[in-house]
């Protein structure tokens, strides 16, 4: 059908010459240079409608100070970025409108997709189930390594958008039969506010929340965001402030504090460890890591290794070797870990879950998915022994 | 032999050495560019520019020296030791710009470094032309013997230095330049010695030795010099060894269990004996594809265990074509034994061609079609994503065949990402029937002719593997509920169709679009991400637009002349100056045409680059002699400048009429012409620069605007005007432009 669509253009084309429309598509893209207008933006087809129409409805920032001449501080995260009126801060989402903050990633995702719950991954909440998977656009690190890059580095409003609220989030939960909402994909932190207005609506008919984050937070949204998730997937980058420069951009520390509070929060917690070659991939660092994560964790925590692709920025890197990740896995049990997984390689009995009394096979993963999940309760079946986890509702 | 033939002799193994030194730094610089062709287009810019400068300064440095006769014996050392240098610069670029493991060079360096590397190199070359002119006493002549050591150059290094160590063959080559020198009177013995010709032999024989002596020691300098290299660009990685071919630079690194191997400075794939897990889930994924496939084609990646999982499965003909065979000759000793042994079944058939020709040439029909290729980033790549390629492939599939292949996606891909894949499925949907799309950070892109003939459900998939009888411990077909996600397929499938629906673009041979969205998704580093694409397309329209305003006010001037029916000198000169500008832009776009229209038919280029290259000087030189003849006839500028538009006006035309087999030396035909026009126009600007008595320094103006003129068509064709206009446009502004010259030059002649 394109192709009929298109045969003028086809003809020109085929002779390698540039069409009318290209011509026409080369101007505006000079004249939109210069515009301003988001309306603007939107008639030459550089914003969607539905994110044009959301750019009007974004919802004020209930953690920032005003400060003179309608500046605004943010006290999201420790960038903590001070704004003029008009300007948005390091995290794309948050905009100074007026002297008044406001977050234009709001009911506005760019992703809305149902996904295994390992993907996150999470591997004790609820392992088999689907979840709803929700991401709007911007990040507050800026890692060189990025997947999903595209829709981090780029402000909601330049992206392809839903209109989806928490009603639509209720019925779509229910309807479908999933039980819980994870925001993965790109930063929850640039978008708190908008997982609180889906909790709002969604808790009350049983739906769970989790989410996938670097954890760089202040401490009190991350208290406010924790009353609002069930379960928390962070990612722990690395274990050097070096790295963290490098790599992200951002310092280190404002992540384990916001580790520790998670912890004391008493939310589900798991942590991944993308293993990097050349940057965080050496025994050292890898199990000061561990040991702090025992700690000041707990040895229950369950840590992710995972296999690090060339992505992005990242290009001439090799994937990590999988003896690297054997190694790490080795370290983090040594160092007393009791549940330590090896995600992006499978098959592997690193995507596997087992014991740590009686190292009897528990649960049993290909990748995402769960081939079996012999537990009882929640318990071992063999010798009985507790799994921390939350496992009411998982599939069998 | 006389002095003037010795002095000769010196200049046209001087022209030899800079001629191999260019290319040799040219290979080099595309390393730091991971392979694109924006090297070359900056590269021949900073050449063109440095060589002017160079002249510049020449003929200061002859001025001041007051009538004396340079010393011809300090230059040859600076042109010999000055490549050596940057040779080295290039190599260390990422150690002086700190570059993060992983990443490619700042923007700033990547501007600043072919400036860096060929600039000093260019610059002693332009010197030491106007030392050679003053010492001559003129200048056909030695523009005669520059061009046949450039000629000599060129084929030197593309019959035996192409595959030579660049350390070695600099420092051979700098030492033969040196011994030439002593050929000049300079060196030899004087009637009355003095101090400075004792000082002067002296030194040349000790740079003679120092160059021998490097020469002897180059292979262990090479391997520390590209150690110093890698242990910056890898430096956990393990060096394990290297090789040039006449397609690039490879080398192979060790990071624990695994061999890494990267190509012109960009890693494309690892080998490993103990990870099975990636390549099981792409074998079985890609080969399930076909319901009975029985014979298999295979572009690229048949080093890291494709072939082996391929040859479970009841296939008769698997062919292997790789375009280097110096990737399968270094990879080979690197293998695990059971890819080695793979590699060596009876039912696997290795070429050592290019895929395209390879698809285009042969008369053998495929099931299975699956490429395993780098991004478009490159002109030498893109040809592998155009319709024309498509078709071709489709010609060479029997019924019911399958092309697969995969591009760089995101599981949500946006902007430019989109744009560029919707671009590459547009074009996919032209030629076959049925085209579908796996989403993921590699997104696989599969077409048929046949409606239902891929396996897009996970039973399907599932029951194909058993049906093929392809067992495999390393593989559980539970995995395809993970490898096709079908919500996440409805969606992509969605989202290209609409992009594609509303960009309408396709990706041609002779308009490669998507070399630029490609260079901004998956490029160098710093445009990734950057919004490269929306950025050239922006400068694209501000050209357009300087270049209609400038026609415009040219004609404009040209009427107003004409109605006044006077011409100052002023006028005339800047006319001239004018004229010269664009036939240096226009000669030197159309060997870049010729040499991208090379590139997509054979697929590499650097290896011809200094028959190119040296064919075009000889046609500077013959029109040269031609202009010489013709100079001082009223309409004589003219008449280069007409022929210049015809040929621009035809040039893609002739392109079009590539003859199959011969298609090279038609293209090096093709090239000699406007080295020919370029030449003879500047010899009759020259004289009409002589005829406006008013003005001097004409002839130094006028090679001064030949050579920015060349620049910018360097800059601007060679880094983003052919992949964002296309071969057609470009030619045809360029007629379109001289056109409205020649207008312009009619108008003045008519006022003189």
């Amino acid at each position: 059908m394109a192709a009929d669509t298109n045969h003028d253009c086809h003809d020109c084309t085929a002779q390698g010459g540039l069409s009318r429309r290209d011509f026409l598509a080369c101007l505006a893209r000079y004249g939109t240079a210069m515009a301003t207008m988001p309306a603007a933006l939107c008639a030459l087809g550089m914003i969607s409608q539905e994110a044009c129409a959301a750019m009007g409805k974004p919802k004020e920032v209930e953690f920032y100070e005003k400060m003179p001449d309608r500046k605004t501080k943010c006290l999201v995260c420790p960038l903590e970025c001070e704004r003029e009126p008009g300007k948005a801060g390091e995290c794309r989402t948050r905009n100074n409108k007026k002297g008044v903050l406001y977050n234009h990633a709001f009911n506005n995702p760019c992703i809305l997709k149902t996904d295994a719950i390992e993907k996150l991954p999470m591997y004790h909440f609820l392992p088999g189930t689907n979840t709803l998977s929700v991401a709007t656009g911007g990040c507050n690190l800026r890692c060189l390594y990025c997947q999903n890059w595209e829709q981090s580095q780029s402000p909601p409003e330049k992206l392809r958008t839903f209109a989806f609220d928490g009603e639509q989030a209720k019925q779509m939960t229910l309807t479908k039969k999933i039980p819980t909402m994870a925001y993965t994909y790109t930063e929850p932190v640039v978008f708190s506010e908008y997982i609180g207005e889906l909790a709002k609506h969604t808790r009350p008919a049983g739906i769970r929340h989790v989410a996938a984050s670097a954890a760089f937070m202040n401490a009190k949204p991350m208290e406010q965001l924790c009353k609002q998730l069930d379960a928390i997937t962070v990612t722990l980058k690395g274990f050097r402030e070096e790295f963290y420069r490098k790599m992200c951009d951002r310092p280190l520390k404002p992540v384990l504090d916001s580790l520790q509070l998670i912890k004391k929060s008493g939310i589900w917690l798991e942590i991944v460890n993308l293993v990097v070659p050349t940057y965080n991939d050496n025994g050292k660092d890898i199990k000061e890591m561990c040991k702090w994560v025992r700690q000041n964790l707990g040895d229950e925590v369950p840590l992710h290794f995972a296999r690090f692709a060339p992505e992005y920025k990242l290009k001439n890197l090799p994937s990590t070797p999988i003896s690297t990740l054997e190694k790490a896995q080795e370290t983090a049990l040594a160092a007393g870990l009791k549940f330590v997984y090896l995600s992006n390689v499978a098959p592997h009995t690193g995507n596997n879950t087992y014991c740590p009394s009686c190292k009897t096979l528990l649960i049993e993963r290909l990748a995402f998915q769960v081939l079996q999940n012999r537990l009882t309760q929640g318990r071992c079946p063999r010798c009985g022994g507790k799994i921390p986890g939350i496992w009411d509702g998982a599939k069998k | 032999m006389s002095n003037r033939q010795r002095f000769l002799a010196l200049f046209a193994m001087l022209a030899l050495f800079a001629q191999v030194a260019q290319l040799v730094l040219l290979r080099e610089l595309s390393v730091v560019f991971v392979g694109t062709e924006f090297s070359l287009g900056i590269a021949l810019a900073a050449w063109c520019l440095c060589v002017a400068l160079g002249s510049w300064w020449g003929v200061r440095l002859v001025r001041s020296r007051k009538g004396q006769t340079p010393i011809p014996a300090c230059l040859a050392c600076l042109v010999a030791a000055v490549p050596l240098l940057s040779l080295a610069m290039a190599r260390l670029a990422a150690t002086v710009w700190d570059v993060m493991p992983g990443t490619d060079l700042p923007l700033s360096a990547l501007l600043l470094l072919p400036f860096v590397v060929v600039g000093p190199l260019a610059l002693t070359v332009g010197i030491a032309f106007v030392f050679g002119v003053h010492a001559l006493g003129e200048a056909a002549w030695l523009y005669v013997i520059e061009a046949c050591g450039t000629l000599a150059g060129g084929i030197l290094f593309h019959f035996v230095g192409v595959e030579m160590a660049p350390l070695s063959l600099l420092a051979l080559l700098g030492c033969l330049l040196l011994l030439a020198c002593t050929l000049l009177p300079f060196a030899r013995r004087q009637t009355t010695p003095s101090w400075s010709w004792l000082i002067g032999n002296v030194g040349l024989i000790g740079a003679i030795l120092v160059f021998a002596v490097l020469w002897w020691w180059s292979v262990a300098a090479e391997n520390w010099l590209r150690r110093q290299q890698w242990h910056t660009l890898a430096p956990q990685q393990e060096f394990v060894a290297d090789r040039l071919s006449r397609h690039g630079y490879l080398a192979v690194l060790a990071l624990a269990e695994q061999k890494n191997f990267y190509s012109n400075g960009r890693y494309f794939m690892s080998a490993s004996a103990v990870d099975e897990t990636a390549i099981s889930q792409l074998a079985h994924l890609l080969l399930v594809q076909h319901p009975q496939a029985s014979s298999l084609l295979l572009l690229g990646g048949g080093l890291n265990g494709f072939v082996r999982k391929a040859l479970l499965y009841p296939l008769t003909e698997i062919h292997y074509c790789e375009l280097d065979p110096a990737l399968v000759t270094l990879a080979w000793d690197h293998l695990p034994e059971q890819e080695q042994q793979a590699l060596r079944d009876k039912r696997v058939h290795i070429h050592y061609q290019d895929g395209r020709r390879l698809i285009e040439q042969s008369h053998s029909r495929y099931d299975l079609v699956i490429q395993f290729l780098p991004e478009p980033t490159t002109a030498a790549v893109n040809r592998y994503y155009t319709r024309e390629y498509f078709a071709a492939v489709k010609q060479s599939l029997n019924h019911g065949g399958v092309l697969i292949f995969s591009l760089q996606s995101l599981p949500f891909p946006e902007g430019e990402l989109l744009r560029r894949n919707a671009m590459i499925w547009h074009t996919l949907s032209q030629v076959f029937r049925d085209v579908h799309a796996i989403p993921g950070t590699n997104a696989f892109f599969l077409a048929s002719d046949k409606p239902g003939q891929m396996a897009m459900s996970a039973r399907e998939c599932a029951d194909r593997l058993v049906q093929l009888s392809a067992r495999d411990t390393q593989f559980h077909p539970a995995l395809y509920h993970t490898l096709l996600d079908q919500e996440a397929i409805a969606s992509n499938e969605e989202l290209l169709r609409q992009a594609a629906i509303d960009e309408a673009v396709v990706n041609s041979d002779l308009h490669p679009r998507a070399i630029l969205s490609s260079l901004s998704v998956n490029g160098i580093s710093p445009f990734v991400g950057s919004q490269f694409a929306d950025w050239t397309s922006l400068l694209s329209g501000i050209l357009l637009t300087v270049v209609a305003a400038g026609l415009v006010l040219v004609l404009a001037i040209a009427l107003w002349d004409v109605r006044k029916r006077r011409s100052k000198p002023g006028m005339q000169l800047a006319t001239q100056l004018l004229i010269i500008a664009f036939i240096g832009f226009a000669g030197m776009a159309a060997e870049i045409v010729l040499l991208w229209a090379f590139l997509c038919s054979y697929g590499y280029i650097y290896a011809m680059l200094g028959l190119f290259t040296a064919l075009f000087m000889s046609g500077v030189t013959g029109g040269g002699w031609l202009g010489k003849k013709v100079a001082g006839r009223r309409y004589a500028l003219p008449l280069p400048l007409s022929l210049l538009v015809v040929y621009l006006g035809l040039l893609p035309w002739s392109i079009g009429l590539l003859p199959g087999k011969n298609g090279g030396l038609w293209l090096l035909a093709l090239n000699l012409l406007p080295g020919v026009l370029v030449g003879a126009a500047f010899p009759l600007a020259s004289h009409d620069c002589r005829r406006i008595s008013t003005v001097s320094g004409g002839n130094g103006f006028l090679y001064a605007a030949d050579m920015l003129g060349a620049c910018l068509g360097a800059l601007i064709i060679g880094s983003f005007a052919l992949p964002l206009w296309g071969t057609w446009y470009v030619c045809h502004i360029m007629a379109v432009s001289g056109t409205v010259l020649l207008i312009f030059l009619f108008f003045e002649r008519l006022t003189q």
